[in-house]
């Protein structure tokens, strides 16, 4: 389907200048980024930043005000179908037609990309496996529940191996099983080449698949990158970091709290008993955490774990928003 | 991370999307036969059409050979018309509406948006759905069929006429389904456009055909009525149920097209292919890009010109001898039917004679003369009306709406140019609505001229002449403010503009004529509308009211449009200053 010509390129996506108006709204503005292949991208940014028009534009769905797009080398505004060979776009709340069964909706878009029957069957089978819904095939698709909707949609996004595939809030109305699934095969296609762009507002999912993110604000692209140098690039701001001492557990948690009040009350560390634990808020990035750490072991508090709570993109996300 | 890529497919097989004539593999039609034809929805439907054709077919062979003694035969062929109709209403009326709310259901489902997103050539989903939404309908029409055959098999209808009929029917049933996508695809709401379709099937099918009467025959030819009478009348008896329907007006079965007479099927075949071909292109430009306008600007001309090409030649040569007259059209068709009645009957003396009574009273109290001073401004006002209307929804398709208009300013900017080039989408209509405004001004400059100086016009209406350019130029303010009020204010000001000087003021007229008749009141209200204006303007200048109405008429016009232009000038200056000299970083 993808000639050499098209796919013998280095990035995935790449987007230059690229951006979207709503009328007044400025949508995206000035978007520049290149994506290499086989990377799982999180593109994060709170409602409103712009990710969904960032997708659409992508996914070649509309056209950007200016700017130039590529998905694959190609140019998604000279040959949008060639693009559209190689890409798969799942929307947010991702549609299926109330009228089709789950196979008869699998195979019309298997035959939309040119599999004949026999392989277009193959194919879908494959697909329904991998989502674990083969059991549901011969259902209705308006009789699935939402996460088995979003699995369905999933396997129509890989039917006809993309290598590109770009996924606007994948695993919304998905149970914790399903989403750990999802995470599953977005890895193993990102680990045989594929590249996958992923939007989410569950920030810890994203930082447990994503292999570089990108953050958008109000329509600009604040900071991308790989997923630490993102984080790390933060301000550090306040992070809340769990910390599990060893020994009888009540006891110490109670006393560490009181030697946090009382000995480092300047460092305004606000010590909270919860999660087994206690929680401080630490002013600043990963170096003042581990600073804290250092010196609470040097003053000989026995610490058998610790876990800063929230992710970091998370909290560089609300940094930003700040 | 960062690295060549290249994955092999998995199954080794290079991918070819299905192309536009393999319709036959088209996944679309092939969901549909699968959706629409499950046994579930089908069953009562198919019950219910094989029950209605087999008893329409029974029924009228029965009673023609029962009641009007025809031959076998032609109990058969008086069996045509009812079956047929059945075949109308299951395509055009129910299958039109089948694709307007299986698209509307697309659409909610985001389907379309998933199908936009498959390699497959615009033209192969078009195609896909335009076939695939009726599939049903298409089934129920297959099954009707069988009963047609009988009726042309038994009825001895020679195949060439069959073919014929059938080879419009199948035009007319493509180029209203391609109608209904065209709605649904073009309207932001959706759930209106299905209703919006059945307005327009019932409309073009049993409303604008009436224009005919007025001489504007060119609308009879996207229904299949001009086909039937001209393939069909001979074979179906005299008695037969509905016959009248295709012989209400005279016998001719040709088309006037300028100097030449063209067969009804060759001129429903060029009108019903080219709408085709452009409801195509409309589709095409859809699919590509969900933003872009239906027409282009240069395509839109293309469009405007070509149906003012047809309507002028088709009109010209009635509006040459001057039979635009409605009432000397009805009168004669009233007549021919006491006629045909009398002719009919001619072995049975007391319904003959009844008949031929019946005539007589009839001619002395309608005697049909020559055109009369009122003839000529009604069939005026018609045929302008509905060039200027026209020439709105040309300029209303093709002239953007503000956001998409700063869209362009800003991809200008970007490509370092200093205006919208013309053939964007984006540009503003301006031009276009001149380039329209020159056609219908030439059109209407034609037609009247034409119509006026019929030989059978009375001489104080052909001295009206010299007034034709005014009224030409008023038509050419009426478009030219509609497009300054859209583009300066959008479908706000011209819902205002439509529902305040349009259509309000007719329907005060009427008022007005119902209770008090007082008829200089009634012309000065109804003259705020343009639409009546352009009427008065080329009336009998003898009426004083009518006269200054019109020019009336023509200053209120002027007001808005200038209110209009200076308003979309100074929009215009500040957009253009903010964007393209990029004053503000936006």
């Amino acid at each position: 389907m993808v000639n050499d010509e098209t796919i013998a390129t280095e990035w995935a996506i790449e987007a230059e200048n690229m951006r979207v108006d709503y009328g007044n709204t400025v949508a995206v503005k000035g978007l520049t980024l290149k994506i290499p292949y086989g990377e799982v991208y999180g593109l994060v940014g709170s409602n409103g930043a712009g990710k969904t028009s960032t997708f659409s534009v992508w996914a070649t769905l509309i056209q950007p005000t200016y700017g130039n797009v590529k998905v694959g080398g190609v140019d998604i505004l000279e040959s949008p179908d060639k693009a559209r060979e190689m890409m798969a776009y799942m929307p947010d709340l991702a549609p299926v037609p109330s009228d089709l069964k789950v196979w008869e909706f699998l195979d019309l878009f298997a035959r939309s990309y040119g599999y004949s029957a026999s392989e277009g069957k193959e194919r879908w089978t494959d697909c329904l496996n991998m989502v674990d819904l083969w059991d549901k095939r011969n259902d209705f698709c308006k009789d699935l529940s939402r996460g088995m909707k979003q699995r369905v949609n999933l396997a129509k996004a890989i039917l006809h191996h993309p290598k590109v595939i770009i996924l606007d809030e994948p695993a919304s109305g998905m149970d914790p099983q399903s989403r750990a699934k999802l995470r599953v095969i977005l890895k193993k296609m990102a680990a045989e080449g594929t590249t996958v762009v992923v939007s989410s507002h569950i920030l810890n999912e994203l930082s447990d698949m994503c292999t570089s993110v990108g953050i958008l604000h109000h329509g600009e692209l604040i900071d991308h990158g790989e997923l630490q140098q993102v984080v790390d690039r933060g301000e550090g701001g306040e992070a809340q970091m769990l910390i599990l001492v060893a020994g009888e557990q009540a006891l110490k948690i109670a006393e560490l709290k009181k030697y946090l009040d009382e000995k480092h009350a300047a460092q305004n560390l606000e010590p909270t008993i919860m999660k087994g634990g206690v929680v401080v808020t630490v002013s600043g990035g990963m170096d003042e955490q581990a600073a804290l750490l250092t010196q609470l072991v040097s003053e000989g508090i026995e610490i058998r774990s610790y876990t800063t709570l929230g992710s970091g993109i998370e909290q560089r996300l609300m940094e930003i928003n700040r | 991370m960062t690295g060549e890529f290249k994955q092999e497919h998995e199954l080794g097989v290079e991918l070819k999307p299905v192309a536009f004539w393999q319709l036959h593999k088209n996944p679309i039609l092939l969901r549909y036969l699968r959706s629409r034809l499950r046994w579930n929805g089908l069953a009562a439907a198919l019950i219910l059409t094989l029950v209605i054709s087999a008893f329409t077919l029974v029924i009228s062979y029965n009673g023609a050979i029962r009641f009007s003694f025809e031959s076998d035969v032609n109990a058969y062929r008086a069996a045509f018309l009812p079956v047929f109709l059945i075949q109308v209403i299951i395509m055009l009326f129910l299958g039109t509406g089948s694709v307007a709310s299986g698209i509307t259901q697309e659409y909610e489902d985001g389907m379309v948006d998933y199908q936009r997103l498959t390699p497959m050539s615009p033209m192969a989903k078009i195609l896909g759905y335009l076939f695939g939404l009726p599939i049903r309908e298409w089934f129920l029409f297959a099954v009707t069929s069988a009963f047609i055959g009988i009726i042309v098999v038994k009825g001895q209808v020679p195949m060439e006429s069959v073919w014929r009929v059938y080879s419009v029917f199948f035009l007319s049933i493509i180029l209203y389904h391609l109608m209904a996508l065209v709605v649904v695809h073009s309207m932001k709401k959706k759930r209106v456009a299905g209703r919006v379709i059945q307005l327009l099937v019932v409309v073009l099918y049993l409303v604008f055909p009436l224009l005919s009467q007025f001489g504007l025959v060119f609308f009879e030819y996207l229904t299949v009525r001009p086909i039937l009478k001209e393939n069909m009348l001979e074979y179906i008896p005299k008695g037969a149920n509905m016959r009248r329907l295709l012989d209400l007006d005279s016998g001719a079965t040709t088309v006037p097209f300028f100097d030449q007479q063209l067969r009804a099927w060759s001129f429903s075949m060029i009108i019903m292919s080219s709408l085709t071909v452009s409801f195509l292109l409309m589709l095409c430009r859809r699919w590509k890009d969900v933003t872009s306008h239906l027409m282009s600007k240069p395509f839109a001309l293309i469009f405007f010109g070509f149906f003012m090409f047809f309507l002028i030649g088709n009109t010209l040569p009635i509006a040459k001898v001057g039979e635009m007259s409605i009432t000397k059209n009805f009168i004669e068709i009233r007549e021919k039917s006491l006629l045909d009645r009398i002719e009919h009957f001619k072995d049975r003396e007391p319904l003959r004679r009844a008949f031929e009574t019946k005539l007589k009273t009839y001619r002395e109290k309608t005697k049909v003369t020559n055109a009369t001073a009122a003839d000529a401004p009604v069939g005026q006002t018609v045929f302008g009306s509905i060039c200027v209307l026209f020439a709105c929804l040309v300029v209303y398709i093709v002239t953007p709406r503000n956001e998409k208009y700063l869209l362009g300013l800003r991809r200008a900017r970007n490509l370092k140019k200093k205006w919208i080039p013309f053939h964007w989408d984006e540009a503003p209509g301006l031009l276009v609505t001149l380039c329209v405004i020159v056609m219908l001004t030439v059109t209407l400059f034609c037609f009247s001229t034409t119509l006026y100086s019929a030989p059978t016009m009375p001489a104080r209406i052909r001295g009206l002449i010299p007034f034709i350019p005014i009224v030409c130029l008023f038509a050419a303010v009426v478009v030219l403010v509609f497009y300054l009020v859209y583009e300066a204010w959008e479908n706000k000001g011209l819902f205002l503009l439509l529902l305040f000087i349009w259509v309000l003021p007719i329907m005060v007229a009427l008022v007005i004529a119902v209770q008090s008749n007082h008829y200089p009141t009634l012309v000065w209200f109804s003259s705020i509308s343009p639409i009546a204006a352009y009427g008065y303007g080329m009336s009998d200048w003898v009426f004083l009211p009518e006269k200054e109405a019109f020019f009336c008429s023509f200053g209120l016009q002027v007001l808005i449009g200038g209110f209009a232009a200076l308003a979309l000038l100074r929009k215009k200056r500040s957009e253009q200053k903010v964007i393209l000299e990029n004053l503000v970083d936006d």
